[in-house]
């Protein structure tokens, strides 16, 4: 089973997506920090990452990078409240696979996490 | 007697030659301090101008700042009640009527999206699209929109386009929002009244490598009261519901970001005039 990773300081957000990709068939887990998120990515090795880019602490930038050095396959998408491009294009340049601007489309997210899945399974 | 001024002084009863050329002096050097004073108030005068407009652009700065930050601390909550429908639409089954609910929810839920994205653009850097543009093709296109109304309303729009002015680089899309919000407000502003014209004037600013872009209206012009806040988040003096009040900022912001400038005053016909002046820039990166 696919494996997916939500890190988001609102325990709601990881509730609802929870609920959402785990009725698609994924394996998800969550994460309510940066520190936390790295040691999951290191723990149950997702296929999939869905980062909040704005949290308290450890940004959504520098976890990003440390989840490179772990694994620099994983597929990571990006959450933003407000579309702040050049944030994204930054964070799609060190490596995130896309970025998606809140309040999400779970339709699109599902089309998203599915093309990056195929896409790493070949 | 001793008359003494600045350059004249004579001893004794002046005979009236010495008194003409004492008075034409005397009037000379009042006509020259008269200029002076007039020079000195119109320093002055655009001194306040100027100080004014920092005060005004320093306020809207600091306000995009709070709103922008407001926005994305809505927008967080807005995401989790958003999901939670859309889980709802896709997992219940659920009945006519608690399914039109449910859209009305969603519908509410985009609308208040939309003010929020709307109020985090003004201290939000924005991808620019910048191309090499032509002010009468923009403001034509914007004309060309706003022509079934301005029939609708019996206005008469007369332009005026200077003829040689240069392209212009700009966000198209954005600056015909401007003037689109601009001629929008004017329309607004003439609705019930005799006279109703709408002038557009193309024409190149006072201040150096700039084009300005007068909009004028025949409506009841803005009062004074009003003047400072006409360019405020949620400033409307339109009816509940008839506008959210955020067209003239938004307005502000994309023209502060092209390195232009924006501001309104009362015009002779007792309507108002709003000036958007645009830098003539010749590369891609205008910062």
């Amino acid at each position: 089973m696919e494996r997916i990773l939500v890190v988001d300081d609102e325990i709601e957000v990881c509730n609802v997506l929870q609920e959402f990709l785990s009725s698609k068939g994924y394996e998800v887990y969550s994460a309510l920090d940066g520190p936390t998120a790295i040691s999951k990515v290191k723990e149950v090795r997702p296929h999939i990452v869905l980062l909040d880019i704005i949290m308290p602490g450890m940004g959504g930038i520098d976890v990003l990078k440390e989840i490179g050095e772990v694994d620099s396959r994983v597929g990571v998408i990006m959450v933003t409240a407000v579309a702040d491009h050049e944030l994204a294009k930054r964070a799609i340049e060190l490596g995130a696979y896309d970025y998606l601007t809140k309040p999400m489309d779970l339709d699109y997210l599902e089309t998203v996490v599915l093309v990056k899945i195929i896409d790493l399974l070949g | 007697v001793i008359f003494v001024d600045g350059n004249n002084s004579f001893q004794g009863s002046p005979d009236t030659g010495q008194l003409r050329k004492y008075a034409k002096d005397l009037a000379e050097v009042y006509k020259s301090e008269k200029e002076k004073r007039k020079e000195l108030e119109a320093a002055y005068d655009e001194l306040q101008q100027t100080k004014e407009m920092l005060v005004q652009s320093e306020k809207l700065a600091a306000i995009g700042r709070l709103t922008a930050g407001i926005a994305h601390e809505i927008l967080n909550p807005v995401n989790i009640i958003s999901m939670r429908l859309q889980l709802l639409s896709m997992t219940e089954e659920l009945s006519d009527r608690a399914r039109d609910a449910l859209s009305t929810c969603k519908n509410q839920l985009n609308r208040i999206v939309g003010i929020t994205k709307d109020l985090g653009q003004f201290s939000r850097p924005h991808e620019k699209q910048n191309t090499i543009c032509n002010l009468k093709d923009v403001i034509g296109h914007v004309l060309a929109l706003a022509a079934p109304q301005l029939r609708e309303e019996g206005i008469k729009a007369d332009v005026h386009y200077y003829p040689e002015l240069p392209p212009i680089l700009l966000d198209r899309n954005r600056i015909e929002q401007v003037i689109f919000n601009v001629i929008a407000n004017a329309i607004a502003a003439m609705i019930g009244r005799e006279t109703k014209i709408l002038r557009v004037i193309t024409k190149p600013a006072s201040t150096e490598d700039y084009i300005q872009t007068l909009i004028s209206d025949t409506g009841s012009g803005i009062d004074s009261a009003n003047m400072n806040k006409i360019f405020d988040p949620f400033f409307t003096t339109k009816d509940v519901g008839q506008g959210t009040g955020l067209g003239l900022y938004i307005s502000y912001s994309i023209i502060k970001e092209h390195g232009g400038r924006l501001w309104a005053e009362n015009n002779e016909w007792g309507g108002a005039t709003f000036s958007i002046e645009l830098p003539i820039r010749k590369t891609t990166n205008p910062n």
